[in-house]
């Protein structure tokens, strides 16, 4: 196989020193992502399936926080289509190229897209981390749905082949939740990260700069040296904001958070210009990365709550069969639909 | 269900809507997985071959139809990898070929619209198959190293961490594998490849084609009553190397796409009835053409990933496999 998997790995040599110079922002780095999803979970109400907390897990969705960077460098078109998901350069007047609001989002991508290139811009150069975040979301409440219906039948079916079938697939289920959402967690971390989220995604750039912003580029520094050398989990847990309850489209909760995070891109860069991050003992600095971390654990605690609460309004199975139906006994139990009814 | 009709079985599968067709049902996709991995040739790693890979993976290429009616943006963002639909003239949207696909899936847009097409209805199913093999290749690079680490390493911490992470790894891989393999297999249904999705549809039609819609109870109900593993493994070409994985793809795709034709051909001279051979043998046929195909881009993913890189920081397979870079440092970076 060869040539243009070669040739393939020597662009992904090439692209990744462009990316470990500047643009290609990790989002947090390696210990960000961990330490962000390890909280989130931690602070899970007890009312979600403990495999999701026992400490195996943990540590895999920890490390899964990880893969969406970790798969970088792949080829094309694996990058291409898959890196403008960790982030959306918007605008100071929180338009995204000009065009939709964060606080309007079009419902699909596609419609993002046109909207993006109505308005003038190139979508594809702006980034899709809100629908990145959504389709995640979705997915997450599937994954849940499909784990209530694997749990009542392992339980309650009568015919024991039934039952182990359903044994079986739950197990699968809890593997594929962990990767789902260990991999989805990333992204709510990116959007944490003021500089995922702002067109001044590295140094301020080609913008009025009044307040004489550092031309400095301080993502990397920022994301990855600064939070492994003053941020630890027990910082973050202290700063986790109280549990809010999420039951909103998701789409508008994505467009919220990420406003609220893009609002804190230009006192990054006052705060950075004045020192803020500099020295043994950066107190003001510090306080701005666990304050941005515990945000994202936060929403992402919260996140997970609501797709755990909207889960028994999933459907399993093609044609769909409502989980809160199965559960609450009005339809039985979809097994033909789960095995597969081809 | 062997021996039911294509007409009959209409009814059954009625409320399936033909633009939401799930590619071979649940049978189809598992037996292009396990079929697959059990014809790997013993240099790729033998955990592939292993019952437990097998049957989690097989499991897993369902995913991409069990996901469905997640919600909006979801369904509209992963619902159109299931397939690329070809005009006569084998062309996408007026636009692009298979024999030449541009290099991403933004620039593959930017072509159809240019042509007047909508590449949403078109479909993106050479990148969704392009982007879970170089996903596959990434996956064997970090086993690599994990596995190189396993080794070389004598430090307790490393070596529980290097374990726990081969493990992580190998799961995902099952299901990253699963992944391709449903769309690998998607491409070997017909109609997955044509604007005759389902029935011959409007415009000329001088063969007579039928109109019915035959998409879902083909490609389901019908499969899973005609179809052995046994028989899809007898029919499985010998093992190749795909090749240069865009062109591989491409031609993977554009030979595929020439199959429509074909099974409108068949249904009208009746393969499809009960007891018909011809329509078993071309079933089976398809399905072994997605098996070998899968087989062939695992076995070249294991091979590519010798020469590949972890990220951050980068460092090589090759230097982690001859022990001149230490793989937890490598994989367990201090950012």
């Amino acid at each position: 196989m060869a040539k243009s998997w070669k040739c393939g790995l020597a662009a992904m040599i090439a692209g990744t020193a462009v990316l470990a110079t500047s643009t290609a922002a990790l989002a947090w780095g390696a210990d960000g992502h961990r330490m962000l999803t390890r909280v989130a979970i931690g602070a899970l109400p007890a009312e979600l399936p403990p495999f999701l907390t026992a400490p195996q897990a943990v540590w895999e969705l920890g490390e899964l926080a990880r893969e969406p960077d970790r798969s970088k460098g792949a080829g094309m078109p694996h990058d291409a289509d898959l890196d403008a998901g960790h982030y959306v350069n918007v605008g100071d007047d929180s338009r995204i190229g000009g065009g939709p609001l964060l606080s309007e989002l079009p419902k699909t991508r596609a419609e993002c897209d046109a909207a993006v290139r109505a308005a003038g811009a190139e979508p594809s150069h702006l980034g899709y981390l809100p629908y990145a975040i959504s389709d995640g979301w979705l997915q997450l409440v599937k994954d849940f749905g499909y784990w209530r219906i694997d749990r009542l039948g392992a339980e309650a079916a009568n015919d024991p082949e039934q039952r182990a079938w359903f044994q079986r697939d739950l197990k699968l289920r809890e593997a594929l939740i962990l990767r789902d959402l260990g991999y989805w967690s990333h992204f709510v971390g990116d959007a944490a990260q003021p500089l995922h989220v702002s067109i001044h995604f590295n140094a301020w750039g080609d913008y009025p700069n009044p307040n004489n912003y550092t031309a400095e580029r301080i993502h990397g520094p920022f994301e990855g040296a600064f939070v492994h050398a003053h941020v630890t989990e027990a910082d973050i847990v202290r700063g986790l904001p109280q549990a809010r309850v999420i039951d909103g489209p998701i789409l508008a909760e994505t467009g919220r958070f990420i406003e609220a995070s893009r609002e804190q891109a230009e006192p990054l860069f006052a705060l950075w210009t004045k020192g803020g991050f500099a020295g043994d003992a950066p107190v003001a600095g510090k306080a701005f990365a666990v304050a941005r971390l515990a945000a994202g654990a936060g929403e992402l605690r919260d996140l997970i709550v609501a797709a755990w609460a909207a889960s028994p309004n999933a459907t399993v199975g093609y044609p769909g069969v409502k989980v809160a139906d199965v559960e609450s006994g009005a339809q039985p139990l979809p097994y033909a639909q789960m095995v597969g009814i081809d | 269900m062997k021996g039911v009709a294509l007409r009959g079985l209409l009814a059954v599968v009625a409320a399936l809507s033909a633009t939401q067709a799930l590619a071979w049902g649940s049978t189809g996709h598992r037996v292009v997985t396990a079929e697959a991995l059990r014809g790997l040739p013993a240099t790729t790693p033998s955990v592939l071959r292993s019952v437990e890979f097998v049957a989690d993976a097989a499991e897993w290429a369902r995913e991409p139809d069990r996901w469905r009616l997640a919600g909006t943006p979801h369904d509209e963002m992963r619902d159109i990898n299931h397939f690329a639909y070809a005009d006569d003239d084998g062309r996408l949207g007026g636009g692009p070929m298979f024999s030449a696909l541009p290099a991403t899936r933004d620039a593959f847009a930017q072509a159809v619209r240019k042509a007047g097409g909508d590449p949403e209805k078109v479909g993106y199913l050479p990148y969704a198959i392009l982007d879970a093999w170089q996903q596959v290749a990434k996956d064997f690079v970090y086993w690599r190293a994990d596995r190189a680490g396993l080794k070389y390493s004598h430090d307790p911490k490393a070596l529980a961490w290097l374990e726990g992470d081969r493990r992580r790894r190998e799961s995902q891989l099952a299901f990253d594998i699963g992944v391709l393999s449903h769309y690998v297999g998607d491409a070997t249904q017909p109609m997955h490849l044509s604007v005759h999705h389902d029935g011959w549809g409007p415009g000329p039609n001088p063969d007579g084609f039928t109109l019915e819609k035959g998409h879902v109870p083909y490609e389901g109900p019908y499969t899973a009553g005609v179809v052995t593993e046994e028989a899809v493994r007898a029919a499985m070409a010998a093992p190749r190397d795909p090749g240069p994985s865009a062109q591989a793809v491409g031609a993977y795709l554009d030979a595929a796409s020439k199959e429509t034709r074909v099974w409108f051909a068949l249904e009208k001279a009746g393969a499809f009835k009960p007891g018909d051979a011809r329509g078993v043998r071309y079933t089976t046929g398809r399905l072994a053409t997605g098996a070998a195909m899968l087989r062939d881009m695992i076995a070249a993913a294991w091979t590519t990933s010798a020469t590949g890189q972890v990220n951050y920081p980068v460092v090589t397979v090759r230097d982690l496999e001859s022990g001149k870079a230490d793989a937890y440092l490598a994989l367990r970076p201090a950012d």
